[in-house]
C-alpha cells in the first residue's frame, strides 16, 4: 500500500526550531567538559592537569546561559518558573529546574573549592578595600590554607565530583529523554537516545577543550603539555567510538525491525535529511575526526602535525555534535505524524529563534567565560614552574 | 563554659526542629493532591462532574464530508485559521492499491474544487478525481471515505504526561483540558500527540485543542461538531448516563481507535475504520 | 580530620538556600492547585462559563416556529438552521433580529447545497448525491416545465433548501 502526500492540518509549522538545536548543545559542552575536568578531580588523570581548573570555568560559563535558549523558545517565558512551582513530575521537562539548580550548587562549589587558595591569597594582598572585601565575602570570611585545609578541599573536590558526574550526565541525559520517551515520533523514540546525547555530548566537550586548549596554550594562557593533548585525543577518540556504535546501533535496529518507523524514517533520510544527516553529519562530521583520531592514536604527539590533525579533528568532531542536534531536533519535526506527509524548515535570520539569537547565544558563553578569567586565573600558580615543554606549532608559550 | 554549650546545643536542637518542620512543608504535597477522583466531595461549589464520564464516537460511514463540523468548531471556538481542533480527511484507494489522502484546508470549505464551473458543465461522474485527474484504469477509485479526526481524549494520555507544568490535565469527568493561565509555551504537548490534535495558538502562544465544547457539554449541550452533523456521523454521550444512546452503541458496535498499537485507550472511538488511515 | 570552617559555612547557605527556596515554591502555588488533582482545580469552572455561540434550532423557531415546523418535517429535518444560516447566533435569545450577525440569507449558490450532495466516490452510496449536474438539470428541468436551464440554474430555482424533496409524480 503506497501513499501520496498527506500532512495533518496541525502538522504544518516547525515549533521546536534553532533554539532547541542550541540547548541541548550547550547542556552538552557543560556535561563535557565537566567530564573532562572529572578525570583529572576523580580519576587522578595527572595528563589533565592543565587545563582540569579551567574545564570547570567553560562548564560554568556555558551554564550559566543555558536557559536563555529555552527562555527564548517559550511562548510564555514569563511563567518559566511555573516548571518548579507546579512541576509534573511524569513530565521530563519538569525535572530541568531542579537538576539546573543542583548542577549549579555542585559545579559552583567545585570551581570555588579548586580555587580556594587564590580566593584566599587575593583577600589578603588585594590592593584596594572594595576587592580585599569582595574576596573575604567569597571565602565566607573563611581564610585558612594549612595544609590541613588543602587535603580537606581536596577531598570536598572528589566527593564534588563524584556527585557531579553523575548529575551533569542527567542534566545532558534527561534532554536525551525527552527527545527518547516520546512513541509519537518514530525518529526520536528509541532508549538509545539519551546515551547517544551523553557520548555526543562527552565528543562536544572534550573537542571544545581540544581546541580551547591548543588556542589558549600557544598564546600562553594555558600551560602547554602534549601529554595532555593526547590524553584528549584518546578520550575523543574511544567517545566517538562509542557515540558511533550507540547512533549506527540505532539506525541498523531501525531497518532491521523494519517497523512502521523505519516507513518514514527511511524516506527521511534519503530525502529531507540525505545532505545535512547522510553526507554532512555522518560523511564529514564523523568520518573526518574518528579517521584523523585513529591515525593519531599511532602517530608521535610531539610534532606540529599532531597538534594541526587534533585541531582538524576536534573542529570536526564539534560541528558533527551540532549537525547531530539539528538532524535529530529539526528531522525529527520534518515529517508529519501521519507519517506520509513531510515538511521542510528554512530558519530566519530575525526571527525571536533566528539564526541571529542562536549566533549570539552561543558566543555569549565565550564572553562570560572571558569574564571569569579576568576574575580567576586560568591556571594554577604551582603549575607554571613545573615541567613545560613550548608548544612546537606557533609561538613558545612560557620562556 | 558548660552553659555556653548547653545554650548552643538548645539552639541546634531547635534549630533542627524547624528545618525539619519545613523540610516537612517541601515534602508533603498540598493535600488535595492525593485525592483520587472518587474521593472527591460533590458539593456545591462542585458541579456533577463525577456523574458524567464522556465518549466520542465517529461512524465513518456515516460522514460525507460537507465540513459542518469543522466550521461550527471554527465559530464555536474561535480556532485561529490554518489550525484546527477537528478536520475531515478523505481517504480515495484506487485500483493500484494506492491511498490518496487530502484534507484541503481541514474540510472547512466542505471537498468541492475552488471553480464550480468545471463540476456544474461536465459530463464526467467524478471530474475533479482522487489527485491524479481522472479516475480511470488504474486511478479508479475502488473504496472512498470520510474521515473526522479530533483530539480522542485519550485514557493513557501521552501529552498531559509530558506537560511539565500542569497545564495539561484530565478533567474528573474525561476531557484533556489546557489552563492557558499556567501553560508557558513549550510545545511539549504538541510533539507528544500522535494525532496531530493540538496547536500552538498563534496570538496566545499557549497550547490549543478541541475540549469536547466542555462549555458547552458541562450545560447539557452536545458539542458543535455533534449538533451540527447533518448524517449523526458524530455522537457524543455520557458513559454514566445508563440510558445512553451512545452506550448502547458502544456495546454493540465492532469499534476502533486511531493507531492502536501506540496504547494510548482513545475515548474517541470508530466505527468502519479503514486499516489505511493513518 | 575537622570539617573546615568555610565547608561548613558552604553547607548552610546552601540548606538555607534550598528551605527559603522550596518555601519560595511553594508559596507561589495557585490557590485551587490540586482540589481536584494535579492541576488548577478553578479552571474547570473557567473553561464552563463561557457561552455557547451554537444555539440549536429551537431558538430560531420562537419567532420562525413555521420555517422550522416545514425543516423538521422535511427531509432536512435533522439539520439545525445554523448549518445553512451560518453565520452564528451569539446574543441575546429573546431578540435575534438585533443580531445582525446571523445571515438572514445564507449561500444561494450551487456551492451551499454540493457541499453535501455534490457526488464524491469517498460519499457514503446511500446518501443522495448528484453525480451530474447539466444531466441533471436537463432530465429535470423540463418536468418541472422551466425552460433554460443550465449551468447558471440554482438549485433553489427548484428546490425549497427547507423541505428539498421534489414529488415529480405529483408535479410533472
Amino acid at each position: 500500500m503506497t501513499y501520496s502526500e498527506y500532512l495533518f492540518p496541525n502538522d504544518m509549522h516547525i515549533y521546536w526550531s534553532l533554539m532547541i538545536v542550541t540547548y541541548p548543545f550547550i547542556t552538552g559542552l557543560i556535561a563535557g567538559a565537566f567530564m573532562a575536568s572529572a578525570l583529572f578531580h576523580v580519576f587522578g588523570l595527572q595528563e589533565l592537569k592543565p587545563i582540569s581548573r579551567f574545564a570547570l570555568l567553560v562548564s560554568l560559563a556555558f551554564m550559566l546561559c543555558a536557559t536563555l535558549p529555552l527562555l527564548f523558545h517559550l511562548g510564555h517565558p514569563e511563567r518559566a518558573l511555573n516548571v518548579v512551582v507546579t512541576p509534573h513530575w511524569h513530565s521530563a521537562m519538569a525535572g530541568f529546574g531542579f537538576i539546573y539548580s543542583f548542577y549549579l550548587v555542585v559545579l559552583t562549589m567545585e570551581i570555588w573549592l579548586s580555587y580556594w587558595e587564590e580566593i584566599v591569597t587575593y583577600g589578603r594582598t588585594s590592593a584596594s578595600g572594595m576587592k580585599k572585601t569582595f574576596w573575604r565575602a567569597i571565602a565566607l570570611g573563611a581564610g585558612e590554607t594549612s595544609d590541613d585545609i588543602k587535603q580537606a578541599n581536596k577531598k570536598a573536590i572528589y566527593i564534588l565530583g563524584l556527585i557531579g558526574i553523575p548529575s551533569a550526565c542527567t542534566l545532558h541525559g534527561y534532554v536525551g529523554f525527552i527527545f527518547g520517551s516520546l512513541k509519537s515520533n518514530p525518529w526520536w523514540s528509541t532508549p538509545l537516545m539519551p546515551q547517544v546525547f551523553l557520548l555526543s555530548a562527552i565528543v562536544s566537550g572534550l573537542a571544545l577543550l581540544i581546541v580551547m586548549y591548543v588556542a589558549l596554550s600557544s598564546k600562553g594562557y594555558l600551560t602547554w603539555s602534549t601529554k595532555c593533548l593526547k590524553t584528549l585525543c584518546f578520550y575523543l577518540w574511544l567517545a566517538m567510538l562509542f557515540y558511533m556504535i550507540s547512533e549506527g546501533l540505532e539506525i541498523l535496529f531501525f531497518y532491521y525491525e523494519s517497523s512502521d518507523a523505519w516507513f518514514v524514517i527511511s524516506t527521511l533520510l534519503f530525502t529531507k535529511l540525505w545532505v545535512s544527516f547522510v553526507v554532512v553529519q555522518i560523511g564529514i562530521g564523523v568520518v573526518v575526526p574518528f579517521t584523523l583520531l585513529s591515525i593519531m592514536l599511532f602517530m608521535k604527539e610531539d610534532q606540529g602535525l599532531y597538534t594541526t590533525m587534533a585541531v582538524i579533528a576536534a573542529a570536526t568532531a564539534l560541528f558533527e555534535v551540532w549537525m547531530m542536534r539539528w538532524n535529530i531536533v529539526i528531522g525529527g519535526q520534518q515529517f508529519s505524524k501521519s507519517y506520509v506527509g513531510f515538511r521542510s524548515y528554512h530558519p530566519e535570520w530575525l526571527d525571536q529563534e533566528g539564526i541571529l539569537t542562536t549566533m549570539g547565544l552561543s558566543l555569549l558563553p565565550f564572553f562570560l567565560l572571558y569574564v571569569l578569567t579576568r576574575i580567576l586565573p586560568m591556571r594554577e600558580a604551582a603549575e607554571a614552574t613545573e615541567e613545560e615543554k613550548p608548544l612546537q606549532s606557533g609561538e613558545p608559550a612560557e620562556q | 563554659m558548660d552553659k555556653k554549650k548547653k545554650n548552643r546545643r538548645a539552639f541546634i536542637k531547635s534549630a533542627g526542629h524547624a528545618l525539619a518542620g519545613l523540610l516537612m512543608v517541601v515534602a508533603i504535597p498540598k493535600p488535595g493532591w492525593a485525592q483520587r477522583i472518587h474521593d472527591i466531595e460533590v458539593g456545591e461549589e462542585i458541579p456533577d462532574w463525577l456523574d458524567h464520564y464522556w465518549v466520542y464516537l465517529i461512524d465513518t460511514t456515516k460522514c460525507i464530508g460537507c465540513g459542518a463540523c469543522v466550521r461550527a468548531d471554527k465559530r464555536e471556538n474561535g480556532v485561529p485559521p490554518m489550525f484546527f481542533r477537528t478536520w475531515v480527511e478523505r481517504y480515495q484507494i484506487t485500483e493500484d492499491n494506492h491511498v490518496h489522502v487530502d484534507s484541503p484546508d481541514g474540510g472547512y470549505g466542505g471537498f468541492l474544487p475552488e471553480d464550480l464551473a468545471q463540476l456544474l458543465t461536465s459530463a464526467e461522474k467524478d471530474p475533479a478525481g482522487p489527485g491524479r485527474g481522472g479516475g480511470k484504469g488504474k486511478n479508479k477509485v475502488t473504496k472512498g471515505f470520510f474521515v473526522p479526526k479530533m483530539c480522542n481524549h485519550c485514557r493513557n494520555t501521552p501529552c498531559t504526561q509530558v506537560c511539565p507544568v500542569n497545564a495539561s490535565y484530565q478533567s474528573p469527568d474525561g476531557v484533556v483540558l489546557v489552563d492557558k493561565t499556567r501553560c508557558i509555551g513549550c510545545s511539549y504537548c504538541v510533539q507528544a500527540c500522535p494525532y496531530g490534535s493540538r496547536y500552538i495558538h498563534p496570538e496566545k502562544h499557549t497550547a490549543d485543542k478541541c475540549t469536547w465544547c466542555y462549555h458547552r457539554i458541562t450545560k447539557g449541550l452536545m458539542p458543535a461538531c455533534v449538533t451540527v452533523c447533518p448524517t449523526g456521523a458524530r455522537k457524543f454521550g455520557d458513559l454514566k448516563d445508563e440510558s445512553s444512546e451512545i452506550k448502547k452503541l458502544l456495546a454493540t458496535q465492532r469499534l476502533n481507535v486511531l493507531k492502536p498499537e501506540l496504547n494510548t485507550e482513545p475515548f474517541c472511538f470508530y466505527i468502519g475504520l479503514d486499516q489505511s488511515v493513518r | 580530620m575537622r570539617t573546615p570552617k568555610h565547608l561548613k559555612r558552604a553547607l548552610w547557605i546552601i540548606a538555607l538556600l534550598f528551605v527559603a527556596g522550596n518555601a519560595v515554591r511553594l508559596l507561589a502555588v495557585p490557590e485551587s492547585f490540586g482540589q481536584f488533582g494535579e492541576f488548577r482545580g478553578a479552571h474547570l469552572s473557567e473553561e464552563r462559563e463561557r457561552d455557547p455561540v451554537h444555539r440549536g434550532s429551537e431558538v430560531c423557531g420562537e419567532c420562525h416556529d413555521e420555517r422550522l415546523e416545514e425543516k423538521n418535517n422535511g427531509a432536512h429535518g435533522p439539520i439545525p438552521c445554523e448549518n445553512c444560516h451560518f453565520q452564528p447566533y451569539a446574543g441575546d435569545e429573546t431578540h435575534p433580529e438585533a443580531h445582525p450577525e446571523i445571515s438572514q440569507s445564507p449561500d444561494r449558490s450551487q456551492r451551499a447545497c454540493l457541499t453535501c450532495h455534490q457526488y464524491f466516490p469517498a460519499r457514503p452510496q446511500a446518501f443522495p448525491q448528484l453525480a451530474n449536474f447539466p444531466e441533471h438539470i436537463a432530465t429535470n428541468g423540463p418536468k418541472l416545465k422551466k425552460d433554460d436551464v443550465g449551468a447558471h440554474t440554482l438549485c433553489v430555482h427548484c428546490h425549497n433548501p427547507h423541505d428539498p424533496k421534489i414529488d415529480l409524480g405529483q408535479n410533472g
